[in-house]
């Protein structure tokens, strides 16, 4: 097998601009190491197992020299980095043998599909893509995720709501919440206060993804420039008598499914859910 | 159902399984030009020539200063390599670059790159690329009659001319032009201004190719003073960068390495004959917008301008005065009521050829392919302009505008200089398009055409433009913008004088 490696990273230093010799080691000792246990625990013949380990590694080739694969100390992920060290060496000997070949395809195609997708439908994919269980019957469980970032909710606000506080500190230490947008109707883009974009450094931006519990997606690389609104809520209106933690708004954003809010003096966003 | 689409399209795409269940990838089309020489460039700058700064910036910048005022620009957008991009951007426009700095800093290196590029073999670039020296003749340049031929033959269309093979390369690199005997340099010019070398009664062809020239030092340090004929068809200037000592670490593993980056060249980034053809084709169809297109025309149109070059209105520019053997130094003084801390005419030896002009609008196209536009921007425009004006425009040394405190050292940075130049008429440009404006609704009456315009309408117009030069005149001072509004009106005058003088000998307008 190592030489087999060998001659992939040979050819693939030749074809590929941007080959990064340390992400291609990475990936050879460690996940498709993990892969190849996995398959032998699964009882796959060695025959077998090292034939998918080839697609694999052919597969990784590729990705490590399209750049689709992030090394870890690039402190950021992608559907595919995770599909790639996560989900196939954990996963794939789970899925019956004759779908193995097309699941592969299918993690291949839905990662470099992604990478030309809007950052936040991305971020979605991957964060959904870290709890995932089981690779097979892939296409439902994409279409049960599109189905709740994409379209909007079957149920409007109305008037019995739930408030969540998501604390955005958790993604980002220094991030102070300030103007916020919606990027789908249950999908809503927020703003640090100061660290806007500078001297080719990006805005500090959080996504989170509003569907029956509220999810952080990390920084969202927005390039967009909202300024702080303001909107009238009979929830916001109401969190400010009831809730002590509720304060001064910094900015508030409404639409028929979600309501959410930034505040002064929190580092917490106040969304509003049907209940 | 869109939905449904969508989720389909995601899972689908160039992964593929077979009935053997294996996995099979088809090849990328997605990968545009533009990204293609993206890559090209972003693979020199990071594993090829060691660029210290990105000098071509483009997005608005923020600026850290030193006490002393000393200013840092902080760029918010892309920024490049001037000693790359700009040899790539000739490489695909298919122009004339002259790379100049001291030895060993790389020209050659970027050059033999660019033949790379192009998808010639290392052997044929190294074998093709002529260096310069005291002794280069005509024939080992060009090639030479074969003695056979010369001793049989009774006429000279018996005698067949051996070509070098270099000439009809894609890519051609002249090592140290300025090493080359003037007279050997007179054949090169024939080669690289009209694209043919002749010799005994037979034609070579250079065909559509990008020259690469390097010399050390542009200033007359080679041993032969370089034919200024030459020189005007250098289309482009590229200065070699220098070391940064924060790099030592890259230079000790290359040499570790033990392999040069021209034998690393990935073959993902080398274009064939047929994408090098799609790329010319492509960079000339990028647009210019009116409004750009008018402010280069603003910043060009008033270098030529010389208020003392001549007491007949037309012939008040530079070229008079060459004609003459005169400097713009020496007529550039107080008898001419311009502020020289403000006009840029003052600054300048000479105005810019029409050449120039289409260079620059070519190469601006080029810059705004590469970054993936559509359409040209003026800031596409701004970076590149110094580069290929660099030895175009002279300065005028004398110039009070050098005299001021900080802008003497304009006069040893020509890049700084014509950008400041640029920026300078940029901020004059607001203040002017009023004027230009005018002129140009005038320009547009008449672009429409003169079929079926009677004597009355052709008349009035011709009042129109009368008072208009007659305003630009009267109550403008005469600077270069101004003289080239009234000498454009003067033309559509013109125009409409011949046009009415005909249509009085020719009543009802019939020949």
């Amino acid at each position: 097998m190592s030489t087999f490696t060998d001659e992939l990273e040979a050819n693939a230093r030749a074809r590929f601009v941007r080959w990064d010799s340390a992400l291609w080691q990475a990936l050879t000792r460690g996940a498709a190491q993990q892969l190849g246990q996995s398959l032998l625990a699964a009882g796959l013949s060695a025959e077998e197992g090292e034939e998918l380990l080839r697609a694999y590694l052919q597969l990784g080739a590729e990705a490590v020299g399209l750049g689709y694969l992030y090394p870890a100390s690039a402190g950021r992920q992608n559907f595919f980095t995770l599909a790639w060290t996560d989900l196939i060496p954990r996963l794939l000997a789970s899925v019956p043998a004759q779908e193995r070949s097309r699941v592969f395809a299918q993690l291949w195609n839905l990662g470099e599909n992604l990478e030309s997708a809007p950052p936040w439908v991305q971020r979605i994919f991957w964060r959904v893509g870290q709890g995932l269980t089981s690779l097979a019957d892939l296409e439902t469980q994409l279409r049960g995720t599109s189905e709740v970032a994409l379209e909007p909710p079957a149920r409007p606000l109305g008037s019995r709501a739930r408030g969540h506080w998501v604390d955005l500190s958790q993604e980002d230490s220094r991030f102070l919440p300030g103007a916020l947008h919606f990027l789908a109707p249950t999908v809503v883009c927020v703003h640090d206060r100061h660290r806007h974009a500078v001297a080719g450094r990006e805005a500090a931006t959080q996504g989170l993804w509003l569907a029956d519990t509220p999810l952080t997606l990390g920084a969202m690389g927005c390039r967009e420039t909202p300024e702080p609104a303001s909107v009238d809520s009979p929830h916001l209106n109401e969190a400010l008598r009831e809730d002590p933690r509720a304060d001064a708004w910094f900015a508030t954003l409404a639409n028929e499914w979600r309501t959410a809010a930034t505040l002064h003096t929190s580092q917490h966003v106040l969304v509003f859910l049907p209940e | 159902m869109a939905n449904q689409d969508w989720v389909t399209r995601l899972l689908t795409g160039r992964a593929k399984t077979d009935k053997n269940l294996n996995v099979h990838l088809s090849e990328r089309d997605g990968g545009s030009l533009h990204d293609k020489m993206r890559q090209a460039y972003w693979w020199i700058t990071n594993n090829a020539v060691i660029c210290p700064y990105y000098d071509l910036e483009f997005g608005a910048s923020a600026a850290l200063t030193t006490p002393a005022g000393d200013e840092l620009q902080l760029p918010e957008d892309t920024s490049y390599s001037s000693f790359v991009l700009i040899p790539l951007l000739t490489l695909f426009t298919c122009r004339r670059a002259l790379l100049v700095g001291g030895p060993g800093r790389g020209k050659t290196t970027s050059a033999i790159l660019m033949a790379l590029l192009s998808g010639m073999e290392r052997d044929e670039v190294h074998r093709g690329i002529q260096r310069g020296h005291p002794q280069l003749s005509i024939a080992d340049l060009l090639g030479a009659p074969l003695p056979s031929d010369m001793l049989k033959a009774e006429d000279l269309s018996a005698v067949k001319v051996s070509w070098r093979k270099w000439i009809g390369q894609r890519v051609k690199i002249i090592d140290e032009y300025n090493r080359i005997p003037t007279k050997t340099q007179s054949a090169l010019l024939s080669l690289m201004a009209e694209g043919y070398a002749e010799m005994m009664d037979q034609y070579v062809y250079a065909g559509r190719s990008s020259w690469f020239l390097t010399a050390n030092d542009d200033q007359g340090g080679g041993t032969f003073q370089v034919i200024e004929a030459l020189k005007d068809r250098i289309d482009v200037v590229v200065r070699a960068v220098p070391f940064n000592s924060g790099f030592m670490d890259q230079l000790l593993q290359r040499l570790e390495a033990d392999r040069s980056p021209e034998e690393l060249l990935p073959k993902e980034i080398v274009f064939t004959p047929g994408e090098l053809e799609r790329a010319y084709a492509s960079i000339l169809e990028v647009e210019v917008p009116k409004d750009v297109l008018e402010r280069i025309a603003f910043f060009l149109g008033q270098l030529d301008f010389c208020r003392m070059a001549s007491p007949r209105f037309e012939f008040k520019h530079k070229d008079t005065l060459k004609l003459a053997g005169q400097t713009v130094a020496a007529v550039c003084n107080e008898q001419c009521p311009l502020d020289k801390k403000v006009h840029l005419c003052t600054q300048t030896e000479n105005g810019v050829s029409v050449r120039a002009y289409q260079t620059i609008l070519h190469f601006a196209k080029a810059m705004a392919f590469f970054r993936g536009h559509a359409a040209v921007e003026l800031e596409d425009f701004r970076q590149i302009a110094p580069w290929v004006l660099h030895e175009k425009l002279v300065p005028n040394p004398r110039s009070a505008f050098f005299e001021v405190k900080g802008r003497r050292m304009l006069l040893q940075d020509r890049v700084a200089w014509l950008r400041n130049m640029f920026d300078m008429a940029m901020a004059h440009y607001g203040t002017h398009q009023p004027i230009r404006r005018k002129v140009t609704a005038l320009r547009h009456d008449l672009d429409k055409g003169l079929s079926g315009v009677d004597l009355r309408t052709t008349e009035k117009r011709m009042a129109q433009v009368t008072v208009l030069m007659n305003e630009l005149l009267s109550r403008h001072e005469l600077s270069g913008p101004v003289y080239e509004d009234v000498i454009h009106l003067k033309s559509l005058y013109s125009r409409y004088r011949n046009y009415a003088t005909w249509l009085k000998e020719n009543p009802g307008g019939r020949q």
